[in-house]
C-alpha cells in the first residue's frame, strides 16, 4: 500500500459519520471492476496508468483469466475531500466537522446473474451502491435485478453512467442524441427505484438525479469521469453563478442562446442544450482533436482545459493520448469519490433506517437501539454476510459488517447462526474471536479490533457458521435477518470421485464447497448421487473447478448438469383411496387435488405460511383461493420440510381419536411429498384431504408404526388416481442483441421449446431485447448455441422464475414425461416402471 | 413395498417364504450317509442329551424325514426348531434353550457366526456344481499358471471343493489357496480362515456360488486385485466389481444421516453372536462423545412397522448377523445402517478417510478386529457442515471450558456434559400435538363399569375388519 497505513485506517474507523460503506452493482460486462480500478488507483494502490486493465478486485486466477467477476471483494479506501466539496455535504451525520477524510469500504460484485448470491451478500453490508450502466446498452435485465435488491435492502444507489468512450468512438452518437441515451437511462432507473420504493419512505430521496450531482458520466476503461458539479465548477466562476444553480442548468429542458446570453425552457432555433453547450462539446472537441490528429490544435486545447502533459506522454497520440488527456482533465478516481462521499449515506445515516428491516428482534431492545444509533459503546452486533476462502486449506475468513460495538481480537461473544432462536441453544456457540482483520482485495491485514460501521473479516468463527450468521455480546440479541436471494439453484451435477476410496476426500471438499459459496447447496441424495446445485451453468461450472482443485483436491466424475422436477397433480382423485395399517385395524380414506394456481407460489413466496395465524390464513385462503373457511382452518401441515408448497387439510367430521394420530400422519405426509412416487421428486401444489379415518380403539394399535407408512400408501395411492403431472424449473431469459440477430435466436428458442414473450428494441440503440421463458432442461449449451447461431452477437441472462407443468402424461409410454421419470429411476438406482396402485391401495 | 404393508388378508395364510432356490430341494441334496454319520458322531461325542434341529426355510419340509431317521441311531430326545427369531442362517441358540438343549444341528445355508453357549454341527447343502466346466472356465480366465489365486466359495459348494482343489492341481496351479470355512476356530474374514492371515492383494479371488449377499459381503470385505465370480446357476465366469462406488456413495448419504442424528437406536438383530453386547457398549460409548442418546431396541423380526412406532428416533443402527440384507430397503422410516457405517460416522479416528474395504461384520470393529481404531488418540474435528440438512454440527470438546456459563442461560449448574442441559428427546416429544389423554380430573361425572372386550387385540370380535 501507498498512500496509507492500517494504522492511520484503524484511525479513521473511529469516524463513523465519514465512513462510505458501498458496493458497485450493475449487470455482466458494463465494467464494475475496470471502474473500481480507477477509485483504487486514486487511493494509491495501483499505478494511476495502468487503472482499467488490472482489475484489483479480481483476486482469483480464473478471474483474471476469464475477465469476469466471480466473488464478491472488500477494499477500503481512504480519501480526503477539499473545503469547497465538503460544503456539499449538508446534513451533519454524514460528516465529522473537522475531519475531510472518508474511509470508503467499497465491495466490487459480480455482474453474471449466477452470481447474483454474491451482490446480495455484499448488499447486505453496505448502504449505498454505485449501479454502472453502459451507457450503449443501457439498463439490462441484471441491473433492474441488483437495483431492486438495493432498493429493498434500503441501499442508497447512485448511478454512473460508464463507457462514453465507446458511445463516441464506436457509435459515434451526436451530442443531443447521447444526451437522450443519457437521460432515458437515468428515467429507467428512476422507474425502477420508484417501482420498489417512494420518496416518502424512510430513506428520502432515492431517485438519482444528475443535476443534483448523483449521476457520474465516463469511461472506466480510460480512466475519466465527471458529475455535473464538475462543469459546474469549471463554468462558476465565469458565470458567476453559484455552483448548485448551475447544475441544475445543465440538465434538462435547459437551453442557452449564445447570442442574447439568454435562457429558455423551450428548444429555439438559435439555442443550444445546455448539457450539450457546455458539457458534451468540449469533451467532443478533445475527442475530435484529439483522434483526428489535429496536432496544431492540440497545445491550445490543453492549456483552456489546464492540462499540462507529463514529459513522457509528451508523444503518445491517438487513443493513447486521448486516455492522458481525459484522465488528467476530469480524472476518474476524483468525481467518484466525491459523489460516493457526498451522496451516499454514512453508516450512522443509514443505519437509522435500515435497522427494522436487518434486525429479527423487538425494535426497542438493547441490540436494536445501539445498531439504530450506530453506537460504538453499545453491544457489539455484527452480521457475517459470507466466508472467504484462507491460504490454509479447509479455513475462512467470515467477512461481515459490524453495526454496532466493536469487535476485537480475542473477545469473547455469541455466535448465532441462521437457525437460532433466542432462548434455545440451537446454532448458538460462546466463543472467543481468534483475530480480526481488514481485507484489501488479495491482502489481508491484521487489527486490534473494528468498530461500528465497518466490514471487516474474522477468523476462528468459520467453526461455528456455515455460510451467514449474527456475532453479538448482547445476551438477549436476536438475529440479523437473514438474505433473501433472488436466484435458487435449480441446476444441478452429480459428482463421484475416480477412485472410490476418495470419496472421504469428495465429501470432506463437498462441505469446504458448502462453505465458500454463499448459494451452491451440496447434498448426499439418497439414492448415492453426491449433488451439487447452483443457479446456473456457469456458476456449476466454477463450483465443480473449486471442489476439484481446491476443496476435495482429487480428480472427479461428473455427470451431465440434470435439473430436478416436481410432482405434482392434474385433477382430483378419480377416487376416494383407503389404505390398511399392516395389522388391517385402521383405515385412511384421502383424495388429492391439485392447488389453485399462484397458491404453491404464494407459500414458496411466505404469504402463505406454516407460521401464520391459522385464522388470518384461513381468510387470506377463502378470499384469494376460495377455499371453505372451515376446511381451511384445518391445514394440517404444510410438506416437505415443513413449509412445502403441498398441505394435508382435515375435512374429516367428528372422527374418534382423531387427534392422536396427527403427528403420525403429519410424519408420513412429509416422508411421501419429500420423495413422490413416481421418480422421488419432490410434490408441489398438491392439496391432500383426509376424508375418513377408522382407528383401531387401542392407542398401541394406531401408533405410529402403523399409522406413518400406512399415510405414506393412502397418499401414493391418491396421488396417483390424481392424474399425475410432472412439473419443470423455467428460465425467464433475456437475450440482447442487434436486430439481425433476433430471428437466429427464435430458431434457437423454439428448437429448446422456449417462447418469446416480448420483444422490444432498447430506445436509442440498435439494440434488441428479447424476453423468452425457457425450461432449464433446455438450458444447457444454449449460450454457446445461440451465439454460434447468431455470429456471437446475442448475448443471453438466465435466471429460475416459475415451475411449469411438463405438457404430457407421465403414465403413457410413449410422452416425454415417462421418459423423464425411467431416465430420473434410473440415475436414482429405483426400479424402473411406472407405480403401481395396487401396492398403494387396498379393497374395502 | 414388503409383505408386510400389504393388505390382501389371505395372505398371511398364502405367505411364501422368501426362498431364493427355484426348484425344490430333495432330501439327497442336504442329507446323505456322510451327513448321518457325522451327526451320530457328534451327539456321541459330545454326549448330548437334548439336540435341536435347525432347518433353514427352504429345507424344512424335509425336516420330519431327517428327524426320525436321526432318531433311529441315537437315543438323545431330538426337537425340530421351526422357526428363527432372526435369519434362518443364525444358530438360533435362544429357541433351543427353551428346550433347554445342549447341541444344535444347523441345516441348510450358514452364515457361521460365532456363538458362545452351545456346541454346534452345521450340514451344509450340496449344490449341484459342474466342476468340470468350473475348471474350463477357470484355466481361460487365469492363463498364468503362477499367479496367486484365492478361492471362496458358497457353503453349499463345500462339497466339492476337495475335488476342484484336486483338479487344479493336476493343471498345475501351484499358488493356489482355497479358503477354509471356519466352523469351530475363530475366523479372519467373515466366516472364513485365511492361511496365516495374509495379505490378499495381489491374489486373484474366485467366489464360487451366486451373486447374493454372501458374495457382496465377501467381495466388499476383501481387497484384491481383481474378483471372479463363478456363478452355478448359469456355470460362467465372470469378473466383478469389487469396490462399489454406487453402493458406497449411497451409504455416504446414511453416514451423514447417521452423523446428523440427536438419537440413536441400536436394534439387536442377534442375542447369540460373540461379541454383540460389546458392539453396543462400543456404539454407545462412541455416541455419547458425539452427545447422541442411544437406545437399545430388540424387536425379535425387523420390519419397518416395528421401528416406524419409535418415531423419536433418528436413525437406527442395525446389530447382527451379516447375511441379512435389511439395510437396501427403503421402506424403513428412518435409516437403518450397519455398525460399519455407525462407526465411520461417529468414530473420529475415521474422520476423513475411508477403510480399502467394507465390513459387514461388526466384529471387525471391536479391539481384536482389523478396523478397530481407538478413538481416544484421534483429534476431534469439532466442526463440520451436514451434507443433508446443510446445518452446521459442531461438537464441543469434553474438556472445553468455554462452554461452562454459570448465569448467562439461567442455568445453575455447568453444562459440562451433557448435565442439565437440554435433552432433546423430551424437546421432540414437546414438539408432538398430542401429548396424551387429558386427565379431566374430577370434571366428568362417574360412569357406569361396562363389560369391555375379550381375547387378544388380533381377534377382537366386535371390529369386523
Amino acid at each position: 500500500m501507498v498512500n496509507f497505513t492500517v494504522d492511520e485506517i484503524r484511525a479513521m474507523m473511529d469516524k463513523k459519520k465519514n465512513i462510505r460503506n458501498m458496493s458497485v452493482i450493475a449487470h455482466v460486462d458494463h465494467g464494475k471492476s475496470t471502474l473500481t480500478d480507477s477509485l483504487v488507483s486514486k487511493a494509491g494502490i495501483i499505478a494511476g496508468a495502468k487503472a482499467g486493465e488490472t482489475r484489483f478486485t479480481d483476486t482469483r486466477k480464473d478471474e483474471q483469466e476469464r475477465c469476469i467477476t466471480i466473488k464478491s471483494t472488500a477494499i477500503s479506501m481512504y480519501f480526503e475531500l477539499e473545503d469547497k466539496d465538503l460544503v456539499f455535504i449538508t446534513n451533519p451525520d454524514q460528516r465529522d466537522k473537522a475531519e475531510k477524510g472518508f474511509l470508503i469500504n467499497l465491495i466490487d460484485s459480480p455482474g453474471h446473474v449466477d452470481f447474483s448470491s454474491e451482490v446480495t451478500a455484499a448488499l447486505r453490508v453496505t448502504d449505498g451502491a454505485l449501479v454502472v450502466v453502459d451507457c450503449v446498452s443501457g439498463v439490462c435485465v441484471q441491473t433492474e435485478t441488483v437495483l431492486r435488491q438495493a432498493i429493498a435492502e434500503r441501499i442508497k444507489p447512485v448511478l454512473f453512467m460508464n463507457k462514453m468512450d465507446r458511445a463516441l468512438l464506436e457509435l459515434q452518437l451526436e451530442a443531443e442524441d447521447l444526451y437522450q441515451t443519457f437521460q432515458r437511462i437515468v428515467e429507467n432507473v428512476n422507474v425502477i427505484i420508484a417501482t420498489y420504493s417512494d420518496d416518502d419512505g424512510p430513506m428520502g430521496e432515492v431517485r438519482v438525479d444528475p443535476s443534483k450531482g448523483s449521476v457520474g458520466f465516463g469511461s472506466g476503461l480510460h480512466g475519466w469521469a465527471f458529475t455535473l458539479k464538475q462543469f459546474s465548477e469549471m463554468y462558476a466562476a465565469k458565470f458567476k453563478i453559484d455552483v448548485v444553480k448551475l447544475m441544475n442548468r445543465l440538465w434538462g429542458e435547459n437551453f442557452f442562446n449564445a447570442k442574447t446570453k439568454k435562457w429558455s425552457k423551450m428548444k429555439e432555433e438559435d439555442n443550444k442544450r445546455s448539457f450539450v453547450m457546455y458539457v458534451l462539446d468540449p469533451i467532443y472537441k478533445v475527442f475530435d482533436v484529439v483522434m483526428n490528429y489535429k496536432k496544431e490544435e492540440i497545445p491550445g486545447l490543453l492549456e483552456k482545459l489546464g492540462v499540462t502533459l507529463k514529459h513522457e506522454d509528451k508523444d503518445k497520440d491517438g487513443k493513447a493520448l486521448l486516455k492522458v488527456v481525459m484522465r488528467s482533465w476530469l480524472p476518474a478516481g476524483e468525481a467518484l469519490l466525491q459523489m460516493i462521499a457526498i451522496h451516499l449515506p454514512s453508516p450512522v445515516v443509514a443505519q437509522k433506517y435500515r435497522m427494522e428491516m436487518l434486525y429479527e428482534g423487538p425494535l426497542d431492545d438493547e441490540a436494536a437501539v445501539a445498531v439504530k444509533t450506530c453506537d460504538p459503546n453499545g453491544p457489539l452486533m455484527m452480521y457475517i454476510s459470507k466466508m472467504v476462502p484462507t491460504t490454509d486449506k479447509g479455513r475462512f475468513y467470515a467477512f461481515g459488517r459490524v453495526f454496532s460495538g466493536k469487535v476485537q481480537t480475542g473477545q469473547k461473544c455469541r455466535i448465532m447462526g441462521p437457525n437460532y432462536t433466542p432462548g434455545k441453544r440451537e446454532d448458538l456457540y460462546e466463543k472467543s474471536i481468534q483475530r480480526t482483520i481488514l481485507m484489501m482485495g488479495r491482502y489481508v491485514e491484521a487489527i486490534e479490533d473494528v468498530p461500528c460501521g465497518n466490514i471487516c473479516g474474522l477468523v476462528g468463527v468459520d467453526q461455528f457458521l456455515v455460510k451467514t450468521g449474527t456475532i453479538s455480546t448482547f445476551k438477549d440479541a436476536h438475529n440479523m435477518k437473514v438474505m433473501k436471494f433472488s436466484v435458487s439453484p435449480v441446476v444441478r451435477v452429480a459428482v463421484e470421485p475416480k477412485n472410490p476410496a476418495d470419496l472421504p476426500k469428495l465429501v470432506e471438499g463437498l462441505k469446504r464447497l458448502a462453505k465458500s459459496d454463499p448459494m451452491v447447496q451440496c447434498i448426499i441424495e439418497e439414492s448415492g448421487e453426491h449433488i451439487i446445485a447452483g443457479a446456473g451453468e456457469l456458476h456449476l461450472e466454477i463450483c465443480l473447478k473449486d471442489l476439484e482443485e481446491d476443496h476435495a483436491c482429487i480428480p472427479l466424475k461428473k455427470s451431465d448438469p440434470v435439473v430436478s422436477y416436481r410432482e405434482t397433480v392434474s385433477d382430483e382423485s378419480s377416487m376416494m383411496c383407503l389404505s390398511k395399517s399392516p395389522n388391517k385395524h385402521n383405515r385412511l380414506f384421502m383424495k388429492a387435488h391439485p392447488m389453485p394456481d399462484g397458491l404453491a407460489e404464494d407459500i414458496d413466496g411466505g404469504a402463505v405460511n406454516a407460521r401464520d395465524d391459522f385464522k388470518v390464513r384461513a381468510r387470506y385462503l377463502a378470499e384469494k383461493y376460495d377455499w371453505d373457511v372451515t376446511e381451511a382452518r384445518k391445514i394440517w401441515c404444510f410438506g416437505p420440510d415443513g413449509t412445502g408448497p403441498n398441505v394435508v387439510v382435515d375435512v374429516t367430521k367428528g372422527v374418534q381419536y382423531l387427534n392422536e394420530i396427527k403427528d403420525s400422519v403429519v410424519a408420513g405426509f412429509q416422508w411421501a411429498t419429500k420423495e413422490g412416487i413416481l421418480a422421488e421428486e419432490n410434490m408441489r401444489a398438491v392439496r391432500f384431504n383426509i376424508y375418513d379415518v377408522t382407528l383401531h380403539a387401542d392407542a398401541i394399535h394406531r401408533g405410529g408404526g402403523q399409522i406413518i407408512p400406512t399415510t405414506r400408501r393412502c397418499l401414493y395411492a391418491s396421488y396417483i388416481t390424481a392424474a399425475p403431472r410432472l412439473m419443470e424449473p423455467v428460465y425467464l431469459c433475456e437475450i440482447q442483441c442487434p436486430e439481425v440477430a433476433v430471428g437466429g435466436i427464435y430458431g434457437v428458442l423454439n428448437r429448446r421449446r422456449g417462447h418469446v414473450f416480448e420483444e422490444s428494441q432498447v430506445m436509442g440503440t440498435p439494440m434488441f431485447v428479447v424476453k423468452a421463458y425457457l425450461p432449464v432442461n433446455e438450458s444447457f449449451g444454449f449460450t454457446a448455441d445461440l451465439r454460434s447461431n447468431t455470429g456471437g452477437q446475442a448475448f443471453p441472462q438466465c435466471v429460475f422464475d416459475h415451475w411449469q407443468v411438463f405438457p404430457g402424461d407421465p403414465a403413457e409410454p410413449q410422452s416425454k414425461p415417462y421418459q423423464i421419470v425411467q431416465d430420473t429411476r434410473k440415475r436414482k438406482g429405483l426400479k424402473e416402471g411406472l407405480p403401481d396402485l395396487t401396492q398403494y391401495y387396498d379393497k374395502m | 413395498m414388503s409383505v408386510n404393508f400389504s393388505s390382501s388378508d389371505s395372505e398371511v395364510i398364502d405367505k411364501q417364504v422368501d426362498i431364493q432356490i427355484d426348484k425344490k430341494i430333495k432330501l439327497s441334496d442336504i442329507w446323505t450317509g456322510n451327513d448321518l454319520n457325522r451327526c451320530i458322531k457328534f451327539i456321541r461325542e459330545k454326549f448330548l442329551t437334548k439336540i435341536c434341529l435347525q432347518f433353514s426355510d427352504d429345507i424344512l419340509h424335509l425336516a420330519v424325514k431327517i428327524e426320525s431317521e436321526l432318531a433311529k441311531h441315537v437315543d438323545s430326545s431330538i426337537f425340530i426348531l421351526a422357526d428363527t427369531s432372526y435369519g434362518s442362517c443364525c444358530i438360533d441358540e435362544i429357541a433351543a434353550s427353551h428346550m433347554q438343549a445342549d447341541g444344535l444341528i444347523h441345516f441348510g445355508h450358514a452364515c457361521l457366526s460365532k456363538v458362545t453357549r452351545l456346541p454346534i454341527l452345521y450340514i451344509f447343502p450340496k449344490n449341484e456344481l459342474a466342476v468340470d466346466k468350473f475348471i474350463e472356465c477357470f484355466s481361460s480366465k487365469v492363463p498364468d499358471k503362477m499367479e496367486k489365486v484365492c478361492i471362496f466359495y458358497d457353503v453349499g459348494s463345500y462339497h466339492v471343493i476337495d475335488a476342484i482343489a484336486n483338479k487344479l492341481n493336476q493343471l498345475n496351479y501351484i499358488n493356489i489357496d482355497i479358503g477354509k470355512l471356519a466352523e469351530s476356530e475363530e475366523a479372519d474374514v467373515l466366516c472364513w480362515s485365511l492361511k496365516n492371515n495374509q495379505s490378499t492383494e495381489n491374489y486373484i479371488c474366485i467366489y464360487i456360488g451366486k451373486d447374493n449377499q454372501s458374495f457382496f459381503n465377501i467381495s466388499m470385505g476383501i481387497k484384491c486385485k481383481k474378483w471372479l465370480l463363478f456363478d452355478i446357476t448359469i456355470n460362467s465366469l465372470k469378473e466383478m466389481q469389487s469396490m462399489d462406488t454406487k453402493f458406497l456413495m449411497k451409504r455416504s448419504h446414511y453416514i451423514e444421516k447417521c452423523k446428523d442424528a440427536q438419537t440413536l437406536g441400536i436394534v439387536v438383530g442377534t442375542l447369540t453372536m460373540k461379541g454383540y453386547l460389546d458392539i453396543i457398549k462400543h456404539i454407545q460409548d462412541l455416541a455419547r462423545r458425539r452427545h447422541i442418546k442411544t437406545y437399545i431396541f430388540s424387536v425379535g423380526k425387523i420390519n419397518s412397522a416395528k421401528l416406524a412406532n419409535f418415531s423419536e428416533i433418528d436413525c437406527f443402527v442395525l446389530v447382527g448377523c451379516s447375511e441379512n440384507n435389511l439395510y437396501n430397503s427403503r421402506d424403513f422410516y428412518k435409516p437403518l445402517i450397519s455398525v460399519f457405517e455407525a462407526e465411520m460416522a461417529l468414530n473420529p479416528a475415521w474422520s476423513n478417510q475411508f477403510p480399502d474395504t467394507y465390513s459387514t461384520d461388526f466384529r471387525e470393529m471391536l479391539p481384536e478386529g482389523k478396523l478397530y481404531r481407538s478413538s481416544n488418540e484421534a483429534s476431534v474435528v469439532n466442526s463440520d457442515v451436514s451434507l443433508i440438512t446443510g446445518k452446521l454440527r459442531y461438537l464441543s470438546d469434553q474438556n472445553d471450558e468455554e462452554e461452562t456459563n454459570v448465569n448467562n442461560d439461567g442455568t445453575v449448574m455447568e453444562t459440562g456434559n451433557n448435565q442439565l442441559s437440554d435433552i432433546d428427546s423430551l424437546n421432540k416429544f414437546q414438539e408432538r400435538t398430542f401429548q396424551g389423554l387429558d386427565m379431566r380430573l374430577g370434571q366428568d361425572g362417574a360412569a357406569k363399569v361396562e363389560m369391555g372386550r375379550k381375547g387378544v387385540a388380533m381377534s377382537y370380535n366386535e371390529l369386523d375388519f
